[in-house]
């Protein structure tokens, strides 16, 4: 192995030794290095010929002096004049704290003092993260060294969407973390790489962000661009994607409430690719033949899934209704009320106050739109969710627009798409092949709104069914990509499930309360509150290191503005 | 690899491992050499009126390099030499030299600085014995640990005691080390008018080493070696009759950034230099008043000599430079900061690590 410049040394002290796992070495002054730069360590060889190298990720930075303290540093300008120009430079030197990755011998013995430190070169630096030599790797962004070398970061696809691991989490506070900007260059990745195993479906929460992803972006510049060929990409926007929008009566609007513009989806249907979902009432007694009825039960249970029901008796009311016939919205609206009449025949297991209770709940939660029925005719482009899921191919992106609805719909459209594709990879549909889907990857922003942290009392259907998931999922090929704000927001085990997660920048509060920055380095907490915008640091089965610092690249697609 | 006791004792010299190894050991004994002069004359011109003076401020400084010489050094061995019983010593000498850069940076010179172990024998023994004796330690040691042999006068200072005087040698020896270095550095023209060396502790050198230098045309050079002492004896008595005072009298009342006039020994001793102290503290930031008060001492110029007295305007010179060195301080770290300057003391920290820990050095020997 060809030696290389010289950056600095090894230093081992009584009070500061050398280990297995960490290292110390004093910089030479003319060095630049930062935090997650990786360096090469001259070290003993096995067989007493020769020599082998460690691997190192710089950890911390020190810079010390021989200064006793403070007070001598006062004391040296004069008792504290702050115009007197010292003559003299105090000794003092750069010291590099690393976490050891590896060595190219398996040598594990601490490192001597005195050792040369080098830049490590590309390819050993890829070898040292263990993301070389990976059976479909999957770009996940790249680095760039202070030895102005730029290097591919990839992630293993087994560990990323099954079935060794999978699931991915990503957080980061809003507006400079860039979280829907990483998922969509990771889906995007994945679509490139994996265009014949895996599908996609993705939430739209905010806005119209991501309702032209099939687009180019006009405004990517040359050094974007370039960005993606790092990572060994094209900066192309998104393929074979359909959008679902949520249906209303606005013919005016194309019959749904999407914040898209009018052109945009008018474009869209001409190339057949938009539809506007619903819900009618077959969907909540079981859509179609096979014996999926009490999934369409569950469902119902969504609209309420904010409501505190210790008794169980909305749950109870829920699992009446399929004895309810009804196959409209009003005709079972009215049904249930008149459960709420006194003297009810047959047996009365459930009290007429929670009929009244519930009758109320569903006047309120099913007066949106999205519940209707089926309009004859094709011009209301009206499909509902199971419909849209059941042609979804490997290659194809489903993009469900939930962002003008209320919280507790966007939970029930949530958690109507999970249980399906779940439920089909189940085989439970009939009518779905659940290999024709391939690995699905359902991408959600805003997580706490559907698995927040447990706050001791039973977790809500939405979470249970989540949960259910970040579990099974894996095997089955369900893959959940989620983000949000706040780690602490979100259930403990729906994060414990995810073989990759990736940090945006945060803020200190956050640190203090989610238990997963404490395990982080000192040095590394700081990072994690100062990135900049298209920098994340990520955690990966595969890695040989906690944390990777990258960068990635800004959006090929058209981002639409509110 | 064999110890030194055991080579001695095949030489055939009977000896026994002294007991008190660790007690003679003294890092720094820059005022190895501090004469006591019964008389003490003012050599400045012009004639300083009130004895003190403030400093002008300067603001760059022609000194360059800094030099500390440290010896440590220790009875080792008590040896049968016929009907004596006589004392080895053997310590180690060294000398290193730190460049300051631009910007300040201050930078270690390797190719002046270098450390030598030193075994001090009774000049019982004669020089072919030595020089032999010599020859078969260096035979059995690697060549980083050589030794040097050297012989101290036992027989003409029977007063003395004998492990004083093989101590003294190997101070003689290091204090050559020094002027070798200092004749070195002059006759590679590294020391010149703009880049003057600045030396740890006095310059008080017997005539007969400054002369056996052998600097010729050279020794104009020695204007810009300075030398800069921390410590001095307060009770020294400067001048005659109704003037007289002690030093410490004198020193107490500068304040900061002020100097004494030069003083030089009554010319009837030694007349080659002179001194003068310096505040380098602002009084009320120290705890007694001779505190942060530093020794400056130079070697007169022949013009000087001639004229009767070190310039105003050099001392003033040397002063604003030597004040200026006040920042950064060594403050905590260093007893003697104060009165220290902060390259010497990097050359001392320096010269420190370059020398064998007491074990290694003790497990040469015995």
């Amino acid at each position: 192995m060809m030696e290389q410049k010289c950056i600095g040394k090894v230093t081992a002290t009584e009070s500061k030794p050398t280990t297995c796992t960490s290292v110390y070495f004093w910089l030479s002054p003319d060095v630049i290095i930062r935090p997650f730069d990786l360096v090469r360590i001259e070290h003993i060889s096995g067989d007493g010929s020769g020599k082998s190298y460690s691997y190192a990720i710089v950890r911390e930075l020190s810079y010390i002096t021989d200064s006793a303290g403070h007070l001598a540093n006062y004391v040296s300008s004069d008792f504290g004049d702050i115009t007197a120009q010292p003559m003299n430079e105090r000794l003092g030197t750069t010291i590099a704290e690393a976490d050891v990755l590896g060595n190219n011998r398996n040598i594990e013995m601490p490192i001597r003092d005195g050792a040369r430190v080098e830049w490590a070169g590309p390819d050993e630096i890829r070898d040292a993260l263990g993301v070389a030599n990976l059976q479909q790797p999957i770009p996940g962004g790249y680095i760039q060294t202070s030895n102005k070398e730029e290097i591919r970061i990839d992630f293993e696809a087994r560990y990323l969407v099954g079935p060794e691991a999978a699931h991915m989490n990503i957080s980061g506070i809003s507006g400079l973390a860039s979280k829907t900007s990483y998922a969509m260059f990771l889906l995007s990745a994945l679509q490139q790489r994996m265009p014949n195993d895996v599908s996609i479906i993705l939430f739209n929460v905010k806005g119209p962000d991501l309702l032209a992803i099939d687009q180019p972006s006009t405004s990517l510049s040359d050094a974007q661009k370039d960005e993606w060929h790092k990572c060994g990409l094209d900066p192309e926007p998104l393929e074979n994607v359909t959008y679902l929008y949520p249906y209303a009566k606005r013919q005016e609007r194309c019959f749904t409430s999407s914040h898209a513009p009018k052109d945009v989806i008018e474009a869209q249907i001409q190339q057949d690719r938009a539809f506007n979902y619903y819900y009618d009432v077959e969907t909540f007694k079981g859509g179609e033949a096979g014996n999926e009825t009490d999934v369409g039960r569950d469902k119902m249970s969504l609209l309420f899934s904010d409501i505190d029901d210790p008794q169980s008796t909305m749950e109870s009311c829920i699992q009446e209704l399929g004895d309810i016939q009804a196959e409209t919205w009003d005709k079972l609206r009215e049904e249930i009320r008149a459960k709420t009449a006194k003297g009810q025949a047959g047996p009365k297991e459930i009290p007429v106050q929670s009929w009244r209770k519930f009758s109320r709940l569903i006047r309120t939660r099913t007066t949106h739109d999205v519940f209707s029925s089926l309009w004859p005719g094709e011009g209301r482009r009206q499909k509902l969710v199971v419909d849209a899921i059941k042609e979804l191919r490997p290659g194809k992106i489903l993009v469900v627009d939930i962002a003008p609805l209320p919280d507790y719909l966007q939970c029930l459209v949530f958690g109507d798409v999970i249980r399906t594709v779940f439920d089909a990879k189940l085989d439970l549909y009939e009518s779905i092949n659940r290999e024709d889907l391939g690995r699905v990857v359902v991408f959600a922003d805003e997580l706490n709104k559907y698995a927040p942290s447990s706050t001791g009392s039973r977790d809500r259907t939405l979470t249970r069914w989540l949960l259910e998931v970040t579990e099974r999922g894996r095997s089955l090929g369900v893959v959940l990509f989620g983000a949000e704000q706040f780690r602490s927001g979100i259930h403990s085990r729906v994060l414990g499930n995810c073989s990759t997660d990736v940090f945006g920048r945060t803020n200190p509060v956050e640190l203090s309360k989610a238990a997963d920055y404490k395990l982080f380095s000192q040095s590394n907490r700081s990072t994690v509150t100062r990135l900049n915008q298209g920098q994340m640091l990520l955690q990966h089965s595969v890695f040989n290191t906690s944390l990777i610092k990258v960068r990635f690249p800004y959006p090929a697609y058209r981002q639409l503005q509110g | 690899m064999k110890r030194l006791i055991s080579i001695l004792r095949e030489s055939n010299i009977d000896c026994l491992p002294n007991e008190r190894f660790t007690l003679d050991v003294q890092m720094f004994p820059e005022n190895g050499e501090e004469h006591s002069f019964p008389k003490q004359v003012m050599f400045e011109r012009p004639k300083l009126e009130n004895g003190k003076k403030p400093v002008p401020e300067a603001q760059d400084s022609m000194f360059h390099f800094f030099l500390d010489g440290s010896e440590r050094s220790h009875r080792v061995i008590d040896a049968s030499f016929g009907s004596h019983y006589l004392p080895i010593c053997a310590g180690q000498i060294g000398v290193a030299v730190l460049e300051r850069e631009d910007f300040r940076h201050i930078v270690p010179r390797r190719d002046f600085t270098r450390v030598e172990n030193i075994i001090a024998v009774p000049d019982i023994l004669d020089d072919d014995y030595a020089m032999s004796l010599e020859r078969k330690i260096n035979q059995e040691m690697p060549a980083s640990d050589h030794f040097r042999v050297v012989r101290y006068d036992c027989q003409n200072k029977t007063d003395k005691d004998p492990a004083d005087l093989g101590r003294a040698m190997i101070i003689h020896e290091m204090q050559m080390l020094e002027l070798r270095t200092i004749k070195e550095m002059i006759a590679l023209h590294a020391i010149r008018d703009d880049r003057m060396l600045v030396k740890d502790g006095g310059l008080q050198y017997r005539t007969t080493k400054i002369r056996n230098l052998d600097l010729k045309d050279d020794r104009v050079q020695l204007r810009n070696v300075i030398g800069l002492a921390k410590t001095f004896k307060p009770n020294m008595t400067l001048g005659r009759g109704r003037g007289r005072q002690d030093l410490g009298n004198l020193t107490k009342n500068l304040n900061w950034k002020e100097r004494t006039t030069v003083i030089s020994p009554d010319k009837d001793e030694f007349s080659t230099h002179g001194w003068w102290y310096l505040r380098l503290r602002p009084r009320e930031k120290v705890y007694s008043p001779l505190q942060g008060i530093v020794k400056i001492e130079v070697f007169a110029s022949d013009s000087e000599k001639d004229n009767d007295g070190i310039a105003e305007e050099r001392a003033d010179t040397i002063s604003s430079y030597v004040l200026l060195e006040r920042n950064v301080t060594p403050y905590n770290a260093d007893s003697r900061w104060a009165s220290h300057i902060y390259p010497i003391y990097l050359a001392e920290s320096y010269l420190r690590s370059s020398f064998l820990s007491h074990e290694r050095f003790k497990a040469l020997i015995i």
